[in-house]
């Protein structure tokens, strides 16, 4: 080829235009790609130095401005020069009434202050308004933050300091509230909870938000835990953040792999109607609906549609959980009027399928009818077989009928059976037993279960007798819900005290005063309880009378007039037992003691 | 003369080996095809078999370059995207191609970085980070080095579409979707024979199962080929079709590949075809009941559509498929084949007598999907995304065609007219130039004046200082124009402006015309209206779950946009239906320093952050999610868009609500009833809490939102405002406009 081939056929003809292009000297284009790619590497780098030095110089001007460091600044001009020491007092006291009158200009007249200065503002001191009120809770044995869905925070507060943050504030959150652990709880993604949509690309923003959140805490050294409570599809978009967490767990809706039950609260047991009366007949129950704990899911349409019919047929009322009021607000309502409840979900056996609604009708008292008995079973044991009228299971829709059937004739539980019920979820699914799982998880040295420490004293008790003390030590060591501490007066011997020692129980005499052993006790609990009684105590005291706190969520829980079950404030007080018993009138109806 | 456009299209894609992306190089040339570009198309590799080549050479205005042949390159090797861009280069300074389509992150960064390329390129990404923790700083520069060099974004789905918008800001309002192209079978679909004794409900044949792909650990093939012994289990006899001869190696799992084929060779009830030609990989999955598309859940994440699921679709046969956020919204959240585990699928299919109704409705709910996925679909697709990009000078500029008629912008802050002017840019009758002031009232004279010489057509964008100046200034037969926006009526310059010499003053409301025109006693005949823009295609998505239920705010500062109020319309919602939540889109008042520093504002922002804090009806119920150019996305949580402020202008944010299939709900600021519906105006918050509680309780809120979206695709679209703009350029407006309300009245 002699001569460049014209430029003007090149624009309709390809042919034209390739060649013209052989003429063209090609540059070095490999070379230019490496030089290409170095830059944007620097250009990173350089962004993210820039981006450090701001941090730092923000940093040092706030120290600046501090009165720590003005103060140090004083002290040490003093030390250089001597005359300065005779005008020390002077400033130091001019520093103290300048900062006084900031504070108190800003308190008394925040619409005289005058326009600010534009160095003068402080974007992160004005965010904190975004930042909630943060409740006390100074008994809470562990605090808890994070994205935690309102059921999840439902089910721990009674025992925790749960913190739930939203996605705005999530990582300022945890600096200010110092959790012991952080949680990332995917129910909180659902629709109407307040990280709804994480984990879809379409709001990515909120999973930026939880990747603060995640490194907030790594920052501090505090644990991340992920809990998923959603099918792997939903969770599937927190995969890269998954991986940042120092711990994943599963629980009711999640895929079973690290299984862990958030646990539930047993002040979730209905008021609606008045207890029924401490005998095994419950043919007097009033409510006769049944309760579809999660309404209709497209999706699953098989058992609800089966649900629905035999309701028809029966003419049995179907009780749904408001959709104006979701979540555990409207789920109480429902199983007030229901004495029977459906989950009708159908998962295959690879999704835990226990859900916190199933728990929430048990704690209630009322049957469930469940595709997903094996996961009832972990706790209730004999409980969920057939024929205890707890828990009746089905795997088609013929034995769904049947079920169903059987269900709405058992109704309520009896008395004896709900308190059961209401036992073994107390030890094995409430927040105190399973945060204290997950703490042993994360090899944390925190005691969630510390909210159910009980010192127990016992009084009107001869001191000196031994064979009743051995008794009490025997009633003691047999209790479900183990005290913390025994206060006892006299000695024990040494196989009394051994056996003690080897169950974890502390052994101190007792104060003079109920006020004075409150005070001297870290305990949360303190339960007066005459010897006589303890002597022979069914073994279930101690658990009962924390069920009825727990129910009641209540400072004080009663048997008779024999034990009495005080939180440590009101002891502190000097609250009277009987002045206690009679400021508390109602109390969930049990089987062994008239009320 | 029609002006032919010109496409390039590289695809960074071996055109030997049969693929997804192969498929997607032959879609995109006869999607363009299709609507009349000349498309040249620059191959990677040299070419060893013709079968994906020749289809492309039949294409009607579509030409192969082949640079082996050509001798464009020396080395016999498949092209580094660097050299590929080179070549390009070259090409398009030839062609001035209107154009130029890549595909993959490692070529688009090349050639983004080639300044003759940038602005022209459409960029379809692949090989990016899905989620957020794998986006590390030099990710981001590279996307937002691409994105700020394309033109268009190229997005294979929905979800990909808003992860990039929200992870990379310079991407949002440049991302379309391009879906995969399914291509129609050459064949006629087969009947199959009865698969259950009607009667009996006994198994007739086995049920035929079939996989089409590579194999590989996360695509659960060896999963796949326990299912027929699984099922026999469980009393259903069944086969396994797999087709493809690509046999993965996995590094982290030691003899797997050998196990693989073992089982691929052995197992019983399996037929392995091997690898065969496309159109007869089709023909075998055509013959099955039932397609496998079921993965591992880690694939769940992924933001990319399988094409495969596609071609079941197409092919009338139901897929298995996991149940994941993209295929809920492809399938619908009832479909009945979503899986995750091999025990969901022995429970779904271990009733024969249900098998042939599962399977049906699982097939039109397959086949109703599809729709979106035709060669048809993307033709119109690519017909919407061409008049998107490209503006046609409407007909009164032809005489300006062969001498553009040369328009200057004036301003300090174009941020409302960014696609005004793209769109200016782009006429082939218009020769754009811009006099950027630094501040309001701050710019170089010189400059000013030289580009003043230069002009036939001056727009002052705000009519500030600049205006001032300009009417001074004016030429003979020069044309002067100025939008006024709302502050510059209490700004005392209005008074120095010659308006003697002002041709237009556009307004963006009727409202504000009148305003405008009482306050200033210029001649009402020049006070003219043209709204703002909405890009409506940009802002159709679809809703999330319990949108209906999500109040929405964009921009809440100053105080004077009053988000006091859209709190108080939510705790009136709130005291009866607790699923109500507001969502913020905004910066914060203390993130603009002339807003903070007024002591008023600071005492209302307390109060307001107070509320939220102290009332039970809205603690928890409002989240801040930041400020952004994501609204699109944004908007897909949002189901009722308020405007509760004090006095605007416009307020565009309702009727990007309405775009976006949002309904749009405004207390009675001056002039709101001159823009939008009074249908959607309330009198008073609680009255507004009131309409909303009762459209959602009826049920009526997707077909409120539907009349809405229909509204705002009447009254205010992009394209219309554009061809307003650019009319005006040369003929006054209608001054009726100053007094006609901007929504429909019908």
């Amino acid at each position: 080829m002699t001569q460049a081939p014209s430029p003007d056929n090149a624009a309709t003809d390809p042919a034209a235009a390739v060649e013209l292009l052989q003429w063209e000297q090609p540059v070095e284009p490999e070379r230019v790609a490496r030089i290409s790619e170095e830059n944007i590497r620097l250009r990173a780098e350089l962004r993210q130095a820039n981006s450090r030095a701001q941090n730092y110089e923000a940093d040092a001007r706030r120290v600046r401005a501090s009165t720590k460091y003005q103060v140090g600044n004083l002290l040490v001009l003093a030390a250089k020069n001597p005359r300065r020491l005779i005008v020390l007092p002077r400033d130091l006291l001019r520093l103290y009434r300048l900062r006084k009158h900031r504070r108190t200009v800003a308190e008394e007249t925040p619409s005289e202050v005058t326009r600010l200065r534009r160095s003068d503002l402080s974007n992160e001191h004005a965010a904190r308004l975004l930042l909630p009120r943060m409740t006390e809770a100074p008994s809470a044995a562990v605090a808890l933050a994070g994205a935690i869905s309102t059921f999840t925070a439902h089910a721990w507060s009674p025992y925790a300091a749960v913190t739930s943050v939203m996605p705005h504030d999530a990582g300022v959150l945890v600096g200010e509230v110092d959790p012991d652990i952080v949680i990332l709880d995917t129910a909180a993604a659902a629709a109407g909870e307040q990280w709804s949509h994480l984990g879809n690309p379409a709001a990515t923003d909120r999973a930026f938000a939880a990747l603060d959140l995640v490194t907030a805490a790594r920052e501090r050294g505090r644990p991340v835990v992920l809990v998923r409570q959603s099918p792997p599809g939903q969770t599937a978009g927190l995969a890269g953040i998954a991986e940042r967490c120092d711990l994943i767990v599963d629980g009711p809706g999640a895929a079973r792999d690290q299984v862990w039950h958030p646990g539930v609260a047993l002040s979730w047991w209905s008021w609606a109607k008045e207890p029924s009366a401490p005998s095994s007949d419950h043919s007097t129950h009033e409510a006769q609906g049944l309760l579809l704990t999660r309404g209709i899911d497209v999706s699953i349409p098989a058992a609800a549609h089966v649900a629905h019919t035999w309701a028809t047929t029966q003419g049995t009322p179907i009780v749904v959980p408001r959709p104006q009021a979701p979540g555990i607000a409207g789920l109480k309502a429902g199983l007030a009027d229901a004495s029977f409840a459906i989950d009708p979900h159908t998962f295959s056996p690879d999704i835990i399928g226990d859900d916190l609604a199933l728990w929430a009708a048990l704690v209630s008292g009322i049957p469930v009818v469940t595709q997903h008995g094996a996961d009832l079973a972990e706790v209730l044991g004999p409980l969920a077989d057939t024929g205890s009228g707890v828990v009746f299971t089905y795997h088609d829709a013929r034995q769904c009928d049947s079920a169903l059937t059987a269900a709405a004739a058992a109704g309520r539980f009896p008395l004896d059976v709900h308190w059961q019920v209401l036992r073994r979820i107390a030890m094995q699914r409430t927040a105190p037993v399973t945060l204290a799982d997950l703490a042993n998880r994360l090899h944390l040295s925190i005691r969630p279960q510390a909210t159910r420490d009980i010192a127990l004293v016992i009084d009107d008790f001869d001191a000196h007798d031994t064979a009743s003390k051995h008794r009490i030590v025997d009633a003691v060591l047999a209790q479900q819900l183990l005290p913390t501490a025994l206060l006892v007066p006299g000695d024990f011997d040494d196989r009394a005290r051994d056996a003690l020692t080897h169950a974890q129980i502390a052994v101190a005499q007792p104060a003079p005063t109920l006020s004075e052993i409150a005070q001297s006790m870290s305990c949360n609990w303190v339960a007066p309880i005459n010897g006589v009684f303890v002597e022979s105590m069914p073994k279930e005291t101690l658990l009962d009378l924390m069920i009825m706190a727990e129910i009641t969520d209540r400072t004080s829980a009663f048997i008779g007039d024999d034990a009495t079950l005080l939180n440590r404030s009101l002891a502190v007080a000097g609250t009277h037992a009987t002045e206690a018993r009679r400021a508390h009138a109602a109390f969930p109806p049990h089987p062994g003691w008239t009320l | 003369m029609t002006h032919t456009r010109q496409a390039l299209v590289y695809g960074d894609v071996n055109l030997n080996i049969l693929d997804g992306s192969a498929i997607w190089v032959q879609s995109m040339c006869e999607a363009l095809s299709r609507v009349g570009v000349d498309t040249r198309v620059l191959l990677k590799a040299p070419i060893e078999t013709d079968r994906l080549v020749a289809p492309l050479r039949e294409l009607p205005r579509v030409s192969v370059i082949d640079p082996f042949r050509l001798r464009l390159t020396d080395e016999p090797t498949p092209l580094s995207p660097a050299l590929a861009v080179d070549i390009l280069s070259r090409l398009d300074k030839e062609l001035s191609a209107d154009l130029i389509v890549v595909r993959g992150l490692r070529l688009a960064t090349t050639a983004a970085r080639t300044p003759s390329l940038s602005g022209r390129l459409w960029t379809y990404l692949t090989d990016m980070p899905h989620n957020v923790a794998d986006l590390n700083d030099e990710i981001v520069e590279r996307l937002t080095e691409v994105a700020a060099a394309s033109r268009l974004l190229l997005c294979q789905t929905e979800e990909l579409r808003s992860f990039l918008e929200s992870a990379i800001p310079m991407a949002a309002g440049r991302c379309v979707l391009w879906s995969p192209v399914v291509p129609a079978p050459s064949f006629t679909l087969p009947d199959r024979s009865p698969l259950v004794d009607a009667t009996t409900g006994a198994q007739l044949r086995p049920l035929q199962l079939s996989y089409t792909g590579k194999y590989a650990a996360d695509w659960n093939t060896l999963e796949m080929t326990r299912l027929p012994a699984m099922l026999d289990a469980v009393g259903i006899s069944a086969e396994l079709h797999m087709v493809g001869d690509k046999i993965h190696d996995e590094p982290n799992l030691p003899g797997w590949s050998e196990e693989m084929h073992t089982a691929l060779d052995s197992t019983p009830g399996v037929v392995w075809h091997g690898g065969v030609s496309r159109q007869e990989a089709m023909r075998l999955s055509a013959n099955a009941d039932l397609g496998l598309s079921w993965r591992a859940t880690n694939m769940d994440a992924s933001l990319e559509l399988s094409t495969k699921v596609l071609e079941f679709a197409s092919l009338g046969v139901p897929v298995l498929v996991n149940r994941t956020p993209m295929h809920e919204a492809l399938f619908g959240a009832d479909y009945p084949l979503f899986v995750t585990t091999e025990a969901d699928i022995t429970g779904l299919l271990s009733d024969a007598s249900a098998l042939p109704e599962l399977l049906a409705k699982a097939a039109q709910q397959a086949r109703d999907a599809i729709a979106d996925y035709t060669m048809d679909a993307a033709v119109e697709r690519m017909a919407g995304m061409l008049n998107r990009t490209l503006a046609t000078s409407p007909t009164s500029h032809d005489e300006h065609l062969t001498h553009p008629l040369k328009v200057l912008i004036v301003s300090h802050d174009l941020k409302f007219f960014t696609r005004i002017q793209e769109h200016l840019a782009g006429l082939a009758s218009v020769n754009l130039r811009v006099d950027a002031w630094p501040a309001l009232a701050q710019h170089d004279e010189a400059t000013s004046r030289a580009l003043n010489d230069w002009a036939d057509v001056v727009i002052c964008e705000w009519a500030g200082p600049n205006l001032v100046w300009y009417s001074k200034n004016k030429r003979p037969g020069q044309r002067l124009i100025t939008r006024l926006h709302r502050f510059e009526l209490s700004a005392g310059w209005l008074a120095d402006v010659d308006i003697d010499a002002v041709d237009q003053v556009i307004c963006v409301s009727p409202h504000y015309a009148q305003l405008t025109a009482e306050q200033t006693g210029w001649p009402k005949e020049r006070i003219v209206v043209i709204p703002n823009w909405v890009d409506i295609e940009q802002f159709e998505r679809p809703k999330l779950p319990g949108a209906a239920f999500t109040l929405g705010m964009i921009g809440i500062s100053p105080i004077r946009k009053r988000p006091d109020l859209g709190v108080e319309v939510l705790s009136q919602l709130r005291r009866r239906d607790s699923r109500f939540t507001l969502a913020v889109k905004s910066k914060m008042p203390w993130d603009y320093w002339w807003i903070w520093r007024k002591p008023e504002e600071r005492i209302d922002t307390e109060r307001l952050m107070s509320r939220l804090r102290d009332d039970a009806t809205v603690r928890g119920a409002v989240s801040f999610d930041g400020f952004g150019g994501d609204v699109a996305v944004w908007l897909r949580r949002v189901g009722w868009v308020l405007s509760t402020s004090e006095d605007e202008s416009f307020h565009l944010a309702p009727a990007e609500g309405m775009a976006s299939r949002a309904v749009p709900a405004l207390l009675p600021w001056p002039g709101a009833d001159t823009i939008y519906d009074p249908r959607w105006i309330s009198a008073t918050a609680e009255e507004m809490a009131e309409t909303i509680l009762d459209v959602v309780r009826s049920g009526s809120w997707q077909e409120t939102a539907d009349i809405a979206h229909a509204q705002v695709r009447r009254s205010f679209p992009l394209p219309q405002v554009c061809d307003e703009w650019a009319e005006i350029l040369r003929t006054d407006a209608d001054p009726r406009s100053a007094h006609t309300p901007l929504y429909p009245n019908d």
